[in-house]
């Protein structure tokens, strides 16, 4: 039998590394607070993945509905006002000049209404004041009506701009005829 | 809006002016009446001046204005005064199409600058000859001396 040397391999030493200190870094535990940011941390990572991948975590809010533009607005109710004020004069001997009179602004209200885009969010109409009255009030109020209609027309592009000229127009023909 | 269409718009307004001059020296000579014959003269003055205007700024941007043709073999015959009045109704619808058109076409916006007042002017002259059919309806006795969109398909 081979002689097993009594110490084939060098003593091992007493400390073969250093001792560890007794307190390098002070240990201490996850607490519950430290899970909370990482959790929190990790859903907002994953959030902006989702986010740059297309999928939503959340539901997402609907999209709201466009506003019908302002000057639309003004002038379907510039056109009530009109209607409103035909209707509240009575004179029969000009009957079937209120009546043309009448239905050019129920052709202008339903010219607007048409621009209306689908799906805007409802708009609102406030109801018109007191009736025209007399003729000399309606003519004001055609005159002052075909100035709005022109102002909005300059300021406005576009099909409505177009509608709005020649509305203009047609109420500067509404007066000539009252005068 | 480029400026092909916009030349063509403002070319075309001007050939309308150019109509109405030559229309109403056709229509007048059938018209009788102080209120007639006194609007017809107006009238003329008005479309006159606007062919004068509308040439001097076709030409200040640069533009040459179109001549007239001789004649317009559409707007005869003129037999009587019905027909002259009716012939004044007609010039006046001309205009306010074509005025309605160049506005049209600079309401559209876009690359091409157009002359400052050109737009108002356009919105000022539809009005005008709007204004100036309504009388001459009211002149022939039509049952609705309005139309609810002038320049636009009447």
């Amino acid at each position: 039998m081979p002689h097993r040397p009594t110490h084939p391999m060098p003593p091992r030493p007493a400390h073969p590394m250093p001792p560890r200190p007794t307190h390098p870094m002070p240990h201490r535990s996850p607490s519950r607070r430290t899970f909370l940011i990482a959790a929190g941390t990790a859903a907002a990572v994953g959030a902006g993945a989702g986010v740059a991948s297309g999928f939503a975590w959340t539901k997402p809010e609907p999209i709201p509905p466009p506003p019908v533009p302002a000057d639309l607005v003004a002038a379907i109710a510039a056109e009530t006002v009109l209607l409103a004020a035909i209707d509240s004069i009575s004179d029969p001997a000009r009957v079937r000049l209120f009546t043309a009179i009448r239905a050019d602004h129920v052709a202008h209200a339903a010219a607007l209404q048409a621009l209306v885009p689908a799906g805007s969010t409802p708009y609102e109409i406030p109801k018109p004041a007191a009736g025209a009255g007399t003729i000399g009030e309606l003519l004001s109020r055609e005159r002052s009506a075909a100035g709005q209609a022109a102002r909005r027309a300059a300021a406005a592009d576009g099909t409505l701009a177009v509608l709005l000229a020649s509305i203009s127009a047609c109420e500067a023909g509404h007066v000539e005829l009252l005068r | 809006m480029s400026s092909t269409v916009l030349e063509s718009a403002w070319q075309a307004a001007l050939a309308a002016e150019q109509q109405a001059v030559f229309g109403y020296g056709v229509a007048g000579p059938h018209l009788s009446g102080a209120a007639d014959v006194g609007r017809a003269r107006d009238d003329e003055a008005a479309h006159r001046a606007l062919l004068t205007s509308t040439s001097a700024e076709l030409a200040a941007a640069g533009l040459t204005p179109a001549a007239p043709p001789d004649d317009y073999p559409a707007l005869h015959p003129v037999a009587n005064g019905v027909a002259a009045r009716r012939l004044a109704v007609r010039l006046e619808q001309d205009c306010a199409s074509a005025w309605r058109y160049l506005f049209a076409a600079l309401a559209q916006g876009g690359p091409v600058a157009a002359p400052t007042g050109l737009r108002d002017t356009a919105q000022s002259n539809l009005t005008a000859s709007a204004v100036r059919a309504v009388r001459w309806r009211m002149a022939a006795g039509e049952s609705s001396a309005t139309v609810p969109f002038p320049g636009i398909g009447s």
